[in-house]
């Protein structure tokens, strides 16, 4: 158990984790900055910025940003360690493989929602700097585990290719490519599939059920995913903007409910870890 | 006490066992020479033995815990020096110091202290405030050494451990090697300086293409030496090169 806090403690206290969490809290700063910067010719009671609005404007960063440091950090704090033999003089330590997979993976779990939780609470200040208006403790809650839950499966992901493959190289490799393929081509990536494979027709409302179901298959999808269920509106979705779903939508109809946010974004934060954990456990 | 039970290790699918069966004990005030040539199985070994790599099939017990099943209980008691050690090369040697020291319960200053000690014992005392990337490769032995050493564990594992120290260290680590015997510690050098396991084992053990083909006690090691004038024309006559 000592070793166990003793891993989370040092993974905290590492400077690339430290300079990521300082990142995420700078751009929440920025964020901040730029919400509380509004006209102020506007009288006060006029100032008005929705709770979709600050979601929106949220996810178009931190949907970005979050995967790219949930892959850094997942490179640095574990695939690295392993694919150059670094790890090999820790594991001879009184510790198992998995324990080790497990504690650094939750420690950075641990920076990411601190840091988070920092740059929520600033962009809270910013906004009612501007607004005179807090956001509401649901949205908050929403936020935070949306990219809690997107740094967390994008963090799961590159542990887990760190186990399949035996180059640190490689692991670079495909940490980058986890980036590309789930995060910033992922609209791109699933309407190709839809329509090359599925045949659909971008605009139709079957195209956009399979849309939200390819959303489920990514971290960023996810959170692509939640943010139509908090604006009951398929225009954030990237590419499908292009099709004819700028319209509002009832979520619950394409199979987006609380449940199933909470289920999937669940599975998302532990079966790539528990995946990693038992590979650790089984091969070397 | 370390106890080698049947182990096997095949790395690839239809090829051969790097390891092969291989059943050894290293009693306690014991060290137990490792031979082979290049590429024997020694590395292999010793790799299972610390719980770096999972075997094939068999089993390893460290004072009596084993490797794989127990291996928070077994690891307690294991000090293991690399052929090449690998570490963080951003590291300081005692920040390192104070993070291997976590896994066995000491608290920072008790390792910081430990470590401080240990450095000093390793000759790296004027090297203490520099990055291990900065370090040569007999200097990162040295650190991996001292790191072993940290908890004073039982059982020693040493893997060609003398290739790339000067002769001071060389000299260091024979009398640290007798020292642990004393101790009543269990050792195992693995090493293809065969002169270099005459000098300090109390027996051999020669590895060929993952087996062990022959245990030699001291007696044994006095005689071909008496006879030969040293081990490497038997060894050779073992292997049947």
């Amino acid at each position: 158990m000592n070793s166990i806090l003793y891993e989370l403690e040092r993974t905290l206290r590492s400077k690339f984790v430290l300079v990521m969490m300082g990142i995420i809290i700078l751009i929440g700063a920025l964020l901040a900055y730029a919400l509380s910067s509004g006209p102020t010719s506007v009288p006060r009671a006029d100032r008005f910025i929705s709770d979709n609005g600050i979601f929106t404007i949220v996810d178009a960063i931190f949907g970005v940003l979050i995967p790219i440091l949930a892959v850094f950090m997942g490179y640095l704090t574990y695939g690295k360690d392993r694919t150059s033999g670094v790890l090999e003089s820790v594991v001879t330590r009184p510790v198992t493989k998995g324990q080790l997979v497990l504690t650094r993976f939750i420690a950075s779990v641990i920076a990411i929602l601190i840091a988070l939780v920092i740059a929520t609470f600033i962009i809270d200040v910013g906004q009612y700097t501007y607004s005179y208006k807090f956001i509401p403790a649901s949205m908050i809650e929403a936020l935070i585990w949306t990219y809690l839950v997107e740094g967390a499966g994008f963090l799961g992901l590159v542990y887990l290719f760190s186990h399949l493959l035996k180059s640190q190289s490689a692991v670079l490799g495909v940490s980058i490519g986890i980036y590309l393929i789930f995060a910033l081509l992922w609209d791109l990536v699933e309407t190709i599939v839809l329509v090359e494979v599925f045949h659909a027709s971008l605009g139709s409302l079957s195209s956009l059920q399979g849309l939200v179901n390819f959303n489920f298959a990514s971290p960023s999808g996810y959170a692509r995913n939640v943010v139509m269920y908090i604006t009951s509106s398929s225009t954030i979705s990237g590419i499908s903007v292009a099709g004819s779903f700028n319209n509002s939508i009832n979520p619950a109809s394409y199979g987006i409910t609380l449940v199933s946010l909470g289920v999937i974004g669940f599975a998302w934060m532990v079966v790539p870890v528990i995946l990693t954990y038992m590979l650790a456990k089984r091969f070397d | 006490m370390i106890e080698l039970k049947d182990l096997t290790k095949i790395y690839t699918r239809n090829g051969r066992p790097a390891v092969n069966s291989v059943s050894l004990t290293v009693n306690n005030g014991e060290i137990m020479g490792f031979a082979g040539l290049n590429g024997a199985g020694k590395s292999t070994a010793i790799r299972l033995s610390t719980g770096i790599i999972y075997p094939t099939s068999g089993t390893v017990m460290i004072d009596g815990h084993d490797i794989v099943r127990e291996k928070v209980k077994a690891s307690a008691n294991v000090g293991w020096v690399p052929e090449l050690p690998n570490f963080e090369p951003n590291a300081k040697p005692l920040t390192l110091m104070r993070y291997y020291g976590g896994f066995y319960g000491m608290k920072a200053d008790e390792a910081t202290s430990k470590g401080r000690e240990l450095l000093k014992e390793v000759s790296l005392e004027e090297s203490i405030n520099e990055k291990l990337r900065n370090y040569s490769q007999g200097m990162k032995k040295r650190f991996s050494l001292a790191s072993a050493m940290l908890n004073d564990p039982q059982n020693y594992f040493f893997d060609e451990t003398l290739n790339g120290l000067d002769p001071e260290g060389i000299r260091f680590m024979r009398r640290l090697m007798v020292d642990l015997k004393a101790r009543g510690k269990a050792v195992l050098l693995s090493s293809h300086i065969l002169s270099e396991l005459e000098n300090v084992a109390d027996r051999i053990a020669i590895i060929h293409k993952g087996k062990i083909i022959e245990l030699m006690d001291r007696k044994k090691i006095d005689d071909v030496i008496k006879t030969d004038g040293k081990l490497e024309e038997y060894f050779f006559k073992v292997i049947g090169g």
